[in-house]
């Protein structure tokens, strides 16, 4: 994490203490890089596979137009498998929330703080 | 830097949590993405057709389902066992 490093240096350069704030501010930054990279690696590689052959001198027009759509169809594929599984979290938080309201045996304490730090994990991904 | 007052601090500890989650989200979609677009997609068109759609949609569920089932089973063999799960269950 050079990037992280440099940056909480110029950062604390002047003050001499990062409030809670913009180290905040910075670790999303690094997250959000962190996943753009994560993303185009694999679609690097999804379209790679797809589209181009037996490799020659250069990337061909076919080749170049293949990768291109590919890019594409990646994108509308993660936003598919990201709707998806938010859809499925939330349905999961519904059938939790329903059994802790339901007439059961009341849990223990401590499996009663379980069941609920679940259903505020679930709501934290899409808030 | 003083990691006494960082890891004290309420509003970084629930922030890391937080953003804890969304990675784990995050991952989850990329990893499915991977996997779904090898058993979906085949060669990449001018838009994404409501077949390949739907085979992605149920990639993503069936995932979900097989990891439920590996933790439910591996669960209920663990229960089988006696003591040993009742020290684990925590």
């Amino acid at each position: 994490m050079d990037g992280f490093g440099s940056d909480f240096s110029s950062g604390a350069a002047g003050s001499g203490k990062m409030d809670p704030g913009t180290i905040m501010e910075q670790v999303k930054v690094q997250i959000a890089v962190a996943n753009a990279q994560e993303l185009l690696q694999r679609m690097t590689d999804k379209c790679f596979k797809k589209c181009v052959g037996k490799p020659g001198g250069s990337l061909d027009n076919s080749e170049q137009k293949c990768i291109a759509m590919c890019m594409d169809r990646y994108m509308d594929a993660w936003n598919t498998a990201s709707r998806a599984y938010n859809s499925r979290l939330q349905r999961r938080e519904r059938d939790l929330t329903t059994q802790l309201s339901a007439a059961l045996p009341v849990p223990p304490e401590n499996r009663r703080k379980r069941l609920w730090s679940k259903v505020y994990q679930a709501r934290a991904t899409w808030q | 830097m003083d990691t006494q007052g960082v890891t004290a601090d309420p509003q970084l500890q629930q922030f890391i949590e937080v953003e804890s989650q969304k990675q784990r989200f995050q991952q989850l979609v990329h990893q499915m993405t991977d996997v779904c677009w090898e058993k979906c997609m085949d060669k990449p068109g001018p838009k994404l057709d409501s077949r390949t759609e739907t085979c992605f949609i149920n990639c993503v569920e069936r995932f979900i389902d097989t990891s439920q089932f590996i933790l439910n089973r591996l669960e209920q063999t663990q229960r089988g066992r006696g003591s040993l799960s009742e020290t684990m269950s925590d």
